[in-house]
């Protein structure tokens, strides 16, 4: 069955690797204005909601470049990944 | 038809190393610890400022020399994207240097990080349409030439080095088949602009390519093969970084037992990555007749992937 994710959860798992509380997260949705983002949490990021998805975000370019959590969330919507 | 199969590999460092401690002295800004949780890379080799590509590749190819007769020779292949010259082919000048047959077949082909895997299917197609019975492929780039020692995207991977393999006739095929790909639009993910001297890499842009490539592309070879990662004894990937080892491998629920990696002492050294992989796992890790898939992607972007039936090498 294939794998999905809440938006709670998404927030859990960014806060986590930018040290920071999934309030702020949601607060601020800009990922590059959070104080411990760079390239390569962001990839951090992304490799992460992969393997909680089990795999599924087979084309990572798409989402590569998004620093907005709202709008990776809206992507989500779109693939249907959301709890 | 003619079979093939790997018989040697043989390579060169060059002298001078740099690890993370001087790169943190160049540039003090760095988190290094991040760079090296992230990179898996401590040493890098250095090309000195008179050592060129075809310099190296010489030398990795006199090493192989020193086994198998070079009047045996029939192609030389050499893959690099930092020849000293844009015009002549820098085999033409390794076949002189080396005093090779002049009936050989000598070209090079202008590929990054999957450019092993490439110049093993022309090999091997050279072999199976008795073109030739023996040939050299030699992976050689000194990409440091054109990084600042301050390019904090390429400085703290990438590291200069030549491979040599020898593949001969073989009566059972030992090589293949092969995967291979292309996509031209990440183009400049990593380049070096034109009338530029500074290689630029976009690394998102690479690490989410070969996040999302690679495994697909194995995962076809696989079912190419009749066959699943258990049935595989062992997965030689391009030394990239650790970060996009580690995402492959669990994309594709690969064991760690499975995996290999070197880049901790030798870097990503491009096209020479696999075969260094190889020779360096060979003393230790695979066993004659283990069912080896190994898989190269990169700069292009381009990729490849091939099953080898290993045999004890040179």
């Amino acid at each position: 069955m294939k794998k999905k994710i809440s938006s709670d959860e998404i927030y859990k798992i960014i806060a986590k690797i930018l040290k920071t509380t999934p309030a702020k997260v949601i607060k601020i949705d800009k990922l590059t204005s959070i104080k411990n983002w760079d390239s390569l949490a962001q990839l951090d990021i992304l490799s992460a909601l992969d393997a909680k998805l089990g795999n599924q975000l087979s084309n990572l370019n798409d989402i590569a470049s998004i620093t907005s959590v709202k709008k990776l969330i809206n992507i989500f919507k779109k693939k249907s990944l959301i709890k | 038809m003619s079979g093939s199969k790997i018989a040697g590999i043989e390579y060169y460092l060059p002298k001078k190393k740099e690890n993370n401690k001087q790169l943190k002295k160049n540039n003090p800004r760095w988190d290094i610890n991040r760079i090296y949780e992230k990179t898996g890379i401590d040493n890098r080799y250095i090309s000195s400022e008179k050592e060129t590509t075809i310099d190296i590749a010489e030398k990795s190819i006199k090493k192989l020399l020193k086994k198998f007769p070079k009047t045996k020779i029939d192609f030389l292949i050499l893959v690099t994207q930092t020849s000293p010259y844009r015009i002549p082919t820098a085999a033409c000048i390794l076949q002189e240097r080396l005093n090779l047959p002049k009936n050989i077949i000598a070209f090079d082909i202008n590929l990054g990080c999957s450019g092993f895997i490439y110049a093993l299917r022309v090999a091997t197609a050279f072999i199976e349409s008795k073109q030739a019975k023996n040939g050299l492929i030699v992976c050689a780039d000194t990409y440091t030439k054109l990084i600042s020692k301050n390019n904090a995207q390429c400085r703290p991977i990438f590291s200069d080095a030549a491979a040599t393999t020898l593949i001969t006739k073989s009566k059972k095929n030992k090589i293949g088949p092969f995967e291979l790909g292309t996509d031209g639009s990440g183009y400049n993910a990593l380049e070096l602009p034109q009338g530029k001297l500074e290689v630029v890499m976009n690394g998102s842009k690479v690490l989410t390519f070969a996040m999302s490539i690679v495994p697909e592309n194995v995962s076809v070879l696989l079912k190419k093969i009749k066959s699943k990662v258990d049935k595989i004894d062992m997965f030689i990937f391009h030394q990239a970084s650790k970060f996009i080892l580690d995402n492959i491998n669990r994309k594709l629920l690969i064991p760690k037992n499975k995996t290999f990696e070197n880049l901790s002492k030798v870097g990503n050294t491009i096209s020479a990555s696999i075969p260094i992989a190889l020779k360096d796992a060979s003393k230790k890790k695979i066993k004659n007749n283990y069912k080896v898939i190994i898989a190269g992607y990169g700069v292009g972007l381009s990729w490849g992937s091939a099953l080898i039936k290993w045999q004890k090498i040179k």
